[in-house]
């Protein structure tokens, strides 16, 4: 029969299924977060997490050379560990921020997305997650995704991690080079008439508007 | 040109290495900020409403009954079973399977078949299941001596006796109320947007607070049911004496550690508000006669107020003793009165005593520092992640700054690191062991935060200091717990209880009574250094006093 979870029992189980697994407190934690995140989405990261702590040995250590990371004993990655570490590497040159990161081998791909929407929020960056036949673009508030039937895939072989800054608005003013402004000076001026006289004369009082 | 005075106007919070001690923490004293009475105040200023539109109970004490409190936007029900449980069943402690009374907080105002589901799973408690439109589960067992002497009496056209009502302080106890999305309730994100329950623990304290009237309508339904024309209805004098007990034990332990965001902005709206008080310069004759009247409501309860504990006794010493010498004292005829009377506390007065003072000075203050209530709960999700490009030199010295006093235990001493917390497997309860004598520290609780930050320092020590903290944490994914609680400590400076958790003298009754305190618990009973007994709303109004009620 299928239970239905509240978020602070799904917030619960998976803190301590992780922790049980072998996870750190501090990582626990984090796998915790995630599931919950997706159980708020409707979708059952509980599920995917689950898959991913029965496997042995759960390598919770990833490495990363020239912005691929992989798992540090080979084997799979660990998609707690990988979350947590893009999360703290975002804003550093490692991270997805400065160059697109490679993940390789990643188990339960979908709970790194609670990670990089997190990031996002908290930089107000666009952070896009990639893997084969589901993109996931996380914004800071939402998530829009395509290729809904292989987010919830239990392993993906590559994840391609890209996180873009979004550009402030400029407070209603544009700063101009003067070339650009001569070049289009010239354009505008072909929309004027030069004057007649018989113009000038119907255009208003010839003598003063002092009465 | 005189330069002016330095005056208490900036008045400085008490610093956290003098609050979050657990000698402290362990002598706190309700105050006007604590969870029930900001429940009351905000019932008292919306104008809620109450009524019972169920009651449906026997002669034998079985049924149900629904209480509901009509607030300007919703309503919520407090459905009720009563049971007759014969006394070999009665157990306080979380693995009974039965109880005198169960109960769930109703979103609304239940239909008669939402009662027949609710009948169904209520009271089975944690072996049912409850649904988002439920926001608490508790139950209660009886005070079987006064509730039998208060029927008896009740029955016969008597009073019960004043003395004993005082001395047990409850018809029934609760022995355990769940919220926050346990076992199928709503969670704790579906209300939040709700302002009556923005505050902690406003769900709870309300669910108690019918049961209280629930209490006092059982009795008195008991007596007339076997005293027919000559039973009395408890008088109302009497009645207002009574609160809702509680029995907790170590699982409200390790709440203030795995919610630390929530323990600093509790405590720093108590700080806050202190700070505010002292920084008067002067009384008026309103607010002294309000101090003088606190005074005495203290004196009095902690004439009623006993313990069977060797250290709470001792404590219940100190604290009359204090609260004799405050009322000696008065309040200074000099400007900044209340600083004046706080700095001599200071020198003179027990902690205990202290604590007591804190709570007398809050209460006449009310508009002054009742707003610092709607900063009491807390964004926990906003404070979780780490900066992982912080660099190790930060961290060292926020280390330092407010993990001094972890860093310089020695924990390979076998006192410094005597116990550790654990769940148990046969009850699912926190306990704690013995770690050199048990097994299982293995699958210990972090709530050893000294000795964790200890740790975290040493193998910091290894790093050049413009290693950002990303990096030490891949090296070191055991040091995250700690490390996000290092960092946290930065912006919430009362999130962390500046002592050895797991040495051989802690006191865990010391954070209950803390976290009690906030509740708004009197008569804190401690029965063992691990387990205690308090009571809930005693001297307060019930749902039909309200109205009439001088302003809360």
């Amino acid at each position: 029969m299928t239970t239905t979870l509240t978020l602070s029992e799904v917030e619960a189980t998976a803190l301590k299924a992780a922790r049980g697994a072998g996870m750190t407190w501090g990582m626990a934690e984090e796998a915790a977060f995630a599931a919950r995140w997706l159980a708020d989405l409707g979708l059952d990261g509980l599920t995917l997490l689950a898959h991913h702590l029965t496997r042995t040995p759960l390598e919770t250590r990833p490495t990363h050379e020239n912005h691929r990371w992989r798992a540090a004993t080979g084997g799979h990655l660990c998609p707690i560990a990988a979350g947590t570490a893009l999360s703290d590497h975002f804003h550093l040159p490692e991270g997805p921020l400065a160059h697109p990161v490679d993940l390789l081998d990643l188990t339960a791909p979908a709970l790194i997305l609670p990670f990089l929407a997190a990031a996002a929020a908290r930089s107000g960056t666009v952070v896009i997650a990639h893997w084969h036949g589901c993109t996931a673009i996380l914004t800071p508030g939402t998530m829009a995704l395509s290729g809904r039937d292989h987010l919830l895939t239990n392993h993906a072989t590559l994840v391609t991690v890209t996180a873009a800054l979004t550009i402030p608005k400029a407070q209603g003013r544009s700063a101009l080079p003067p070339m650009t402004e001569q070049l289009l000076q010239t354009m505008v001026n072909r929309t004027y008439v030069p004057a007649s006289d018989q113009s000038r004369r119907g255009a208003g009082s010839s003598g003063t508007d002092n009465s | 040109m005189t330069k002016p005075a330095p005056h208490p106007g900036q008045t400085a919070l008490r610093p956290p290495e003098q609050v979050m001690r657990l000698a402290r923490m362990g002598s706190a004293h309700p105050t006007r900020l604590s969870f029930l009475r900001a429940l009351l105040r905000r019932m008292q200023t919306q104008h809620w409403t109450f009524d019972r539109p169920v009651w449906d109970v026997d002669k034998s004490g079985t049924g149900r009954a629904v209480y509901r409190a009509i607030g300007p936007t919703h309503t919520y029900s407090l459905v009720a079973f009563a049971h007759d449980l014969p006394d070999h069943l009665r157990s306080d402690r979380v693995i009974a399977t039965a109880w005198d009374a169960t109960f769930a907080l109703y979103d609304g105002t239940p239909t008669p078949a939402d009662l027949d589901r609710l009948q169904a799973n209520v009271p089975l408690q944690e072996a049912g299941r409850i649904t988002t439109t439920e926001l608490t589960l508790a139950r209660a067992n009886r005070s079987v001596r006064l509730f039998a002497h208060v029927v008896d009496r009740l029955a016969t056209g008597q009073q019960p006796d004043a003395a004993e009502l005082d001395a047990a302080g409850y018809l029934m106890r609760t022995t355990a109320v769940y919220g926050s999305g346990k076992f199928g309730a709503a969670d704790r994100d579906r209300l939040a947007h709700r302002p009556e329950f923005r505050g902690p623990f406003q769900v709870e304290m309300l669910t108690v607070w019918l049961i209280r009237s629930f209490t006092v309508d059982l009795v008195n339904h008991l007596a007339a049911a076997r005293g027919g024309p000559s039973a009395v209805p408890l008088d109302q004098d009497l009645r207002r004496r009574l609160g809702v007990g509680n029995s907790t034990g170590l699982g409200m332990a390790p709440f203030l550690i795995k919610h630390p965001t929530l323990l600093n902005n509790w405590m720093m709206a108590r700080e806050q508000a202190l700070a505010r008080v002292r920084a008067l310069p002067q009384s008026t004759p309103a607010t002294a006669a309000g101090f003088h009247t606190a005074l005495q409501d203290a004196i009095l309860n902690a004439a009623t107020w006993t313990s069977d504990h060797p250290i709470q006794i001792a404590k219940l010493a100190d604290l009359r003793a204090d609260l004799a010498r405050i009322a000696a004292q008065g309040v200074p005829d000099e400007p900044y009165p209340w600083n004046s009377l706080w700095l001599w506390a200071e020198t003179t007065l027990t902690v205990e005593g202290q604590e007591a003072l804190l709570a007398a000075l809050l209460e006449p203050h009310g508009p002054l520092i009742d707003g610092l209530t709607d900063c009491m709960d807390a964004d926990e999700a906003r404070a979780f992640p780490l900066d992982g490009a912080a660099p190790v030199a930060r961290l060292r010295t926020d280390l330092a700054r407010h993990y001094g006093w972890a860093t310089e235990v020695d924990y390979a001493l076998p006192e410094n690191s005597a116990r550790f917390w654990y769940v148990s497997e046969e009850k699912l309860e926190p306990r704690l062991g013995e770690r050199h004598l048990e097994p299982g520290a293995g699958r210990e609780l972090p709530i050893d935060t000294g000795r964790m930050a200890a740790a975290l320092a040493t193998d910091l020590a290894a790093w050049p200091p413009d290693t950002p903290l990303a990096h030490v944490l891949l090296a070191h994914p055991e040091h995250r717990f700690i490390a996000r609680r290092v960092q946290q400590a930065t912006r919430y400076p009362y999130a962390e209880i500046q002592d050895n958790l797991i040495a051989a003298g802690t006191l865990p009754i010391d954070m209950l009574r803390c976290k009690l305190a906030f509740f708004g618990a009197s008569h804190f009973d401690p029965r063992s250094d691990r387990w205690v007994r308090i009571a809930l709303f005693q001297g307060q109004p019930y749902p039909q006093d309200l109205a009439a009620e001088a302003p809360l």
